[in-house]
């Protein structure tokens, strides 16, 4: 009788696994397109045995646990991946904007009207009693200063986008970090409990890949399943504690700071660390490029353009910024002066400045004008072309981490079916052996 | 390994994505018609690019001042030629006044003569072509030779006006000015000795001085001499910029070739390469859909 009884007790068991069985994979199978979502795996176990005598005697089946499936190694190596690509992917884009800024090579480009300005010095060098090609040639300054300026313009522009982008990212890090804080405040109480948090864990990996993604902050698990996030070594997110960051701008540079400390943080990994980068060498080398280019072409060509009866320079202002002709030669093109007299038909200072577009200048480091914008615009194109690449490069790899991490803790909706069938059978077994244990009783009952 | 689903489905988009991100580039290369339409679509092309695009426009605007010189130096040289027909005449008329057969009355008809080709010779010389006084030099806007007149109208000097300190420069490419054509000077002498000798001829006829006239001879021979050999200057000149733009079209050429091949898309095989991403999009979404239809759920009973 207490064998029946005992099946009885088997059964109940083997019908209460099944069912938390059926839970775990409807669970995976709902979650088949939850990002972030760890699949959850069921760890049957036999029950205790019992001796009855020299004989050993089973007692069923217990579910011991449910695991979430994960590889720290991979997930490890997964972040690392992501600030790295993080950094890459925000500086790549970044550059593509500032090469499409440049708009080379084209007919609208800098090179060309470069080219433009130089023509008309070289056309009224050939037609230096035209008054007409002198204001052909002031239009074609004016020109010249109008794309220095929108150059600069734009390169300020797409700095104070950086600026604004950051911003919003540091907020939305603030947030992010609060509520790691929080969820580690929640596992922990969760882990006293007994309970494995999974959902909790899930949401908290999310976002601590988004805080890596941006940041390239180091993470630590400790032993009260709470994870501490470190950026610059500072602890951001210690317990169920956060730091708020600010991102604040000093001296033309945006610094990352804690707030109430003041404490900054230097961040080169991530978005963030891409951005920063972006923002603070390549944007500002591009630009003091620019403003070299304009300098130098500004003093030569004053310089020059001063040896002439009108005593005037013809350009104003020594930046890419300021750039403009001069105000009196823009009122009246006759104050350009073409030769070094008064001659209608002089025109060596016309020619000398013709000869500019050509002529290596010091201060170009041995450029001309021409082949300096030239060398600037090859030396952007082939920074997005590596940093392109390079991003390209670490999205594949990260791609193939995901892969190999997806192929422990995705789901395959295949193999939960496959799950599902099997321990739907299992439970009807176990339902058939307990009708079965069931007559038996009935049997001996009827006795 | 185990592919999980979503890693199967997210593998399938990537794929679909990469196929249409490689067409859309291909096709904005096509639409254009260039290779290079960014610096970073190859630096190396784009520098040549650029380097060539900076070239022609130098071509360019050499040509354009070839253009505007050799025009310059035709107006010249036709009013040369025009110049050394009425000096060729001039002479002849010398060698006539210089007969010891001629009467006062015929020498005084010759100085008539004579009046009229300085005329004609002043008249030249201060032409003016595009605005600009084309033996002037640098000092364009001035007449190359000034006259005084008596009561009667009658030139009784000619002296230079135009101050010109050379030939006038043309900027032809090479950054350096290169002086053309001639002055007033070249062709009359820095005093316009040349007339001052024409007028002396005309006043030795007009007094019916035989002895006068026949003294100039050499020197009328020698002035011929020397404004036919500025023509020669100005042909030479002429024939010099023929070839220098010649150099520069050749330049040109291969300046656009290297452009073109630096910058340009080689249509035959950008259509070939269209025929095969199109075939690897159609090979991705295929595979995709036959995977997106692959379902344990159908074959379950």
């Amino acid at each position: 009788m207490s064998g029946l009884i005992r099946g009885l007790e088997i059964a109940r068991r083997s019908l209460m696994a099944h069912q938390a069985m059926m839970n775990v994979f409807g669970q995976n199978i709902a979650n088949v397109n939850t990002p972030g979502y760890t699949r959850q795996v069921g760890e049957l176990t036999p029950s205790a045995a019992v001796r009855f005598g020299s004989l050993s005697f089973g007692t069923g089946v217990d579910l011991a646990g449910i695991s979430r499936k994960r590889d720290l190694f991979l997930d490890r190596e997964a972040r690392r991946q992501m600030a790295f690509h993080g950094e890459r992917q925000a500086f790549a884009e970044g550059l593509s904007q500032l090469e499409a800024l440049l708009n080379e090579p084209s007919e609208h480009g800098l090179g060309s009207v470069l080219d433009g300005f130089f023509d008309a010095w070289n056309d009224l060098a050939n037609n230096p009693e035209d008054l007409g090609a002198r204001r052909i040639l002031v239009e074609e300054g004016r020109r010249l200063a109008g794309r220095f300026r929108i150059l600069h313009q734009g390169l300020q522009e797409l700095r104070a986008q950086q600026d604004l982008r950051l911003e919003h990212l540091v907020i939305d890090l603030d947030g992010k970090l609060e509520e790691v804080a929080s969820l580690n405040g929640g596992i922990r109480k969760a882990a006293i409990e007994g309970d494995s948090a999974s959902a909790l864990r899930d949401r908290r990996d999310v976002l601590l890949e988004e805080i890596v993604a941006w940041t390239g902050a180091q993470t630590r698990e400790v032993a009260d399943g709470s994870v501490v996030v470190t950026v610059d070594g500072q602890n951001l997110v210690e317990g169920g504690e956060a730091l708020a960051l600010e991102a604040r701008r000093t001296g033309g540079r945006l610094l990352l700071v804690v707030l109430g400390s003041d404490r900054q943080l230097r961040v080169s990994d991530g978005e963030i660390g891409g951005l920063l980068r972006l923002r603070d060498t390549a944007i500002p080398q591009v630009r003091d490029d620019l403003d070299r280019l304009a300098a130098n072409l500004a003093q030569e060509l004053n310089r020059l353009h001063a040896m002439g009866p009108s005593g005037l320079d013809f350009f104003s202002g020594s930046t890419a910024a300021d750039l403009q002709v001069a105000e009196e030669v823009a009122r009246d093109p006759s104050l350009v002066n073409v030769g070094t007299t008064t001659d209608a038909g002089q025109n060596d200072v016309a020619g000398a400045i013709a000869a500019l577009r050509q002529r290596p200048l010091p201060g170009l480091s041995g450029s001309s004008p021409s082949e300096f914008w030239t060398q600037q615009v090859t030396r952007v194109g082939s920074m997005v072309r590596r940093e392109t690449e390079e991003a390209q490069a670490a999205s594949l790899y990260l791609e193939s981490l995901e892969a190999r991490r997806d192929a422990v803790s995705g789901v395959n909706m295949e193999e939960e079916l496959v799950g599902l069938v099997t321990t739907e059978k299992a439970f009807q077994a176990a339902a058939r052996y307990l009708t079965a244990v069931n007559g038996m009783l009935d049997e001996l009952m009827s006795l | 390994m185990r592919i999980s689903t979503r890693s199967s489905f997210r593998s399938s988009l990537l794929a679909i994505q990469t196929a249409s991100q490689r067409l859309a580039e291909l096709q904005t290369h096509l639409a254009e018609g260039r290779r290079i339409q960014k610096p970073s679509d190859g630096p190396l092309q784009a520098a040549t690019s650029l380097a060539a695009r900076h070239q022609v426009r130098s071509i360019e605007a050499s040509l354009r001042g070839i253009d505007r010189s050799r025009s310059y130096l035709e107006a010249q040289e036709s009013i040369l030629g025009s110049m050394n027909e009425v000096f060729t005449d001039l002479e002849s008329l010398a060698h006539r006044g210089a007969d010891d057969g001629l009467g006062g009355a015929s020498r005084k008809a010759l100085a008539l003569e004579v009046d009229a080709y300085i005329e004609e010779l002043v008249e030249m010389t201060n032409q003016t072509f595009g605005g600009v006084h084309v033996f002037s030099g640098t000092d364009s806007k001035t007449p190359s030779l000034a006259v005084e007149r008596d009561a009667e109208g009658r030139i009784v000097s000619v002296n230079p006006s135009a101050s010109p300190d050379a030939p006038r420069s043309f900027y032809l490419g090479d950054g350096a000015g290169l002086r053309l054509g001639v002055t007033a000077a070249d062709a009359w002498g820095d005093q316009a000795d040349v007339m001052q000798d024409m007028l002396a001829l005309r006043d030795r006829l007009l007094a019916d001085d035989g002895e006068g006239v026949r003294g100039l001879l050499e020197t009328m021979e020698a002035h011929g001499d020397r404004l036919r050999a500025q023509q020669s200057v100005v042909g030479v000149q002429v024939n010099h910029l023929e070839k220098l733009e010649a150099h520069f079209l050749s330049t040109q050429v291969e300046a656009e070739a290297i452009r073109s091949k630096a910058e340009d898309l080689d249509m035959a095989a950008a259509a070939i390469r269209w025929n095969q991403e199109t075939a690897g999009l159609e090979a991705t979404l295929t595979a995709t859909s036959r995977l997106l239809n692959l379902n344990l759920l159908d074959f379950l009973r």
